[in-house]
C-alpha cells in the first residue's frame, strides 16, 4: 500500500536522477538518426583499452599523425567515458542512493525525521535538567521552613523531569519504528526500480559508446594501413594488413592463459572479435 | 558539461557515413530494428523483445547464379528475400521460384532437420536478410511472444503452399 503511495515520487526521482544521462545519449542517438549513421550494438567496450592503446602508442612512437577527425572523436569517446565512469562510481551502492538522496526529498520522512531530532535535543536538555536537579537536592540543606518548600519544589520538578524524559524516550522510539517501517517499505521497490533503470539507461549510453569505438576503430586502422612508415613497422613484426583484430590477437599469443587470473576476460574478447568482423 | 555533446561538421558527418557503408554484414541496432518491420514473422512483436530473441542477423547480397542454401545442410538459419528472387531446386531440379518479401529455411530452423531444397539467387542483386531465433527463449517470460510468432510463421507456410499450388495449377 505504502509503496503504492510513494511510487510516483520513486519514478519521479528515478527520472530525475539519469537526466542527464539521458538528455547525452538522446543527443547522440539523434546525431545517428538525423544523419542515417548506423548504431552498433557490439560490445566493443570491452576492447576499449586496446583500441586507444594502439593509438597512443603510433601517436607517440611512431609519432603518427592521425586525421583531426579521429582526434575529435578520440576526445569526444574520451570525455563519454570519463563521465560513465563517475556517474557508475555514484550510482554503484543503490541502498545509499535510497537513504541518502531519496528519503530526505519525501515531505513524510523529513517532518519524523525533524520530529525525532526534536525529541534528541529535548531529551539532552532535560537529562542535563535531572542532572543538575539531582545534585542540587543531594547538597540542599534545608535550614528553615522556606527551604523545606525549595527543596519539596525541586523534588517535584526532579519528578516532572524524570517523567517527561521517559515520555520522549518513547517518542522516539515510536518515531524511530515508523521512521524504519516507511524505510524497508520502500527500500525493495525502489531499489528494484531503480537497478532496472539503470541498466536500460546504461545500456542506450553504451550504445553511443559502442558506436563511437566501432567508427574510431574503423577509421584508425584505415589511416594506419594508408600510412607506409606504420605498414612496414607491422611488416617487420610479420603482421599484415593490420587491424584490430590482428593487434589483439597478437597481443593475446603472448599470454599464458593457464596463469592468467583475466583468462575469462580474454574469452570474451575473442568472442568479441569474431563478432567485428573486419 | 559541454565537452559531452560534440557537435561534428558535415564533412564529418561524411566521414561517418563512409565508414558505415562498408560494414553491411554487421548488425547494427538501427538496421535491425529498421529490417524487422519488413519481415512478416515478427508482425506484433515490439523492438525491445526482438533484440533479445534475435540472433545472427545479417543483410547479403547476392548475384545471379551464387547458392543462398546446399540441400543436406545442417543449417538454422531462416532467410528473408528482401529485393529479388530465388530458384528452389531438390536434387538438381527446379521446384518453385520465390520473389520479394517471402521467407525461405523456416523448416530447417523449426524442425531442426536438414535443409531440404537448395536455394539459388535468380536475380543479380537479390537481398537476403539471414537471422537465427533463439527457440531456446520459448520457456522464458518471453513465452508469449513466441506464440505470436509462430502464428505468424504459420500464416507464411500457408501462403508458401497456396503459391505453389497456383504455379502446379499453371503448369
Amino acid at each position: 500500500m505504502l509503496q503504492t503511495i510513494y511510487q510516483e515520487d520513486i519514478y519521479k526521482f528515478i527520472e530525475s536522477y539519469f537526466k542527464e544521462i539521458n538528455d547525452i545519449s538522446e543527443f547522440h542517438l539523434n546525431f545517428f538518426i538525423e544523419n542515417k549513421i548506423p548504431t552498433i550494438d557490439i560490445n566493443l567496450l570491452i576492447l576499449e583499452k586496446f583500441i586507444f592503446q594502439a593509438f597512443k602508442f603510433l601517436k607517440t612512437n611512431l609519432e603518427f599523425k592521425f586525421s583531426n577527425f579521429l582526434h575529435k572523436l578520440y576526445n569526444d569517446i574520451h570525455n563519454l567515458l570519463q563521465f560513465i565512469e563517475q556517474f557508475n562510481k555514484k550510482s554503484q551502492i543503490e541502498i545509499n542512493i535510497f537513504e541518502n538522496d531519496f528519503l530526505p526529498l519525501l515531505p513524510k520522512y523529513q517532518l519524523l525525521k525533524e520530529k525525532l531530532e526534536d525529541k534528541y535535543r529535548m531529551l539532552h536538555h532535560t537529562d542535563l535538567n535531572i542532572s543538575s536537579l539531582e545534585v542540587q537536592i543531594k547538597f540542599f540543606n534545608p535550614k528553615n521552613k522556606e527551604d523545606t518548600n525549595e527543596l519539596k519544589h525541586l523534588r517535584g520538578r526532579l519528578v516532572d523531569a524524570i517523567h517527561y524524559n521517559a515520555k520522549s524516550k518513547e517518542d522516539i522510539s515510536k518515531i524511530t519504528i515508523t521512521l524504519n517501517n516507511l524505510k524497508n517499505d520502500l527500500k525493495d521497490t525502489f531499489i528494484e526500480e531503480f537497478h532496472k533503470s539503470k541498466i536500460s539507461y546504461l545500456s542506450k549510453y553504451n550504445l553511443v559508446l559502442n558506436t563511437k569505438l566501432f567508427y574510431f576503430n574503423k577509421k584508425m586502422w584505415e589511416e594506419i594501413n594508408q600510412n607506409q612508415k606504420t605498414l612496414s613497422y607491422f611488416n617487420n613484426l610479420g603482421l599484415k594488413n593490420i587491424n584490430l583484430k590482428i593487434y589483439i590477437e597478437n597481443y593475446l599469443k603472448h599470454i599464458d592463459f593457464s596463469k592468467s587470473k583475466n583468462s575469462n576476460k580474454y574469452s570474451q574478447i575473442e568472442n568479441i572479435l569474431k563478432a567485428i568482423d573486419e | 558539461m559541454n565537452n559531452l555533446y560534440t557537435i561534428y561538421t558535415d564533412d564529418e558527418i561524411d566521414i561517418f557515413k563512409q565508414l558505415s557503408i562498408k560494414n553491411d554484414t554487421l548488425t547494427p541496432t538501427s538496421k535491425l530494428l529498421e529490417i524487422s518491420k519488413k519481415i512478416p514473422i515478427f508482425n506484433d512483436i515490439p523492438e525491445n523483445i526482438l533484440i533479445k530473441i534475435l540472433k545472427d542477423i545479417k543483410i547479403i547480397k547476392y548475384k545471379k547464379d551464387e547458392i543462398i542454401i546446399n540441400e543436406n545442410e545442417n543449417d538454422d538459419t531462416i532467410l528473408f528475400i528482401l529485393i529479388g528472387s530465388v530458384k528452389v531446386l531438390q536434387k538438381q531440379k527446379l521446384i518453385t521460384t520465390l520473389s520479394n518479401h517471402t521467407i525461405i529455411g523456416e523448416m530447417a530452423s523449426l524442425l531442426n532437420e536438414k535443409r531440404t531444397a537448395s536455394i539459388i539467387s535468380n536475380s543479380d542483386s537479390t537481398i537476403i536478410i539471414s537471422f537465427k531465433i533463439d527457440f531456446s527463449l520459448n520457456h522464458s517470460s518471453l513465452g508469449f511472444y513466441f506464440s505470436i510468432i509462430y502464428k505468424n510463421l504459420a500464416k507464411e507456410l500457408a501462403k508458401k503452399i497456396l503459391h505453389q499450388n497456383q504455379q502446379i495449377i499453371n503448369k
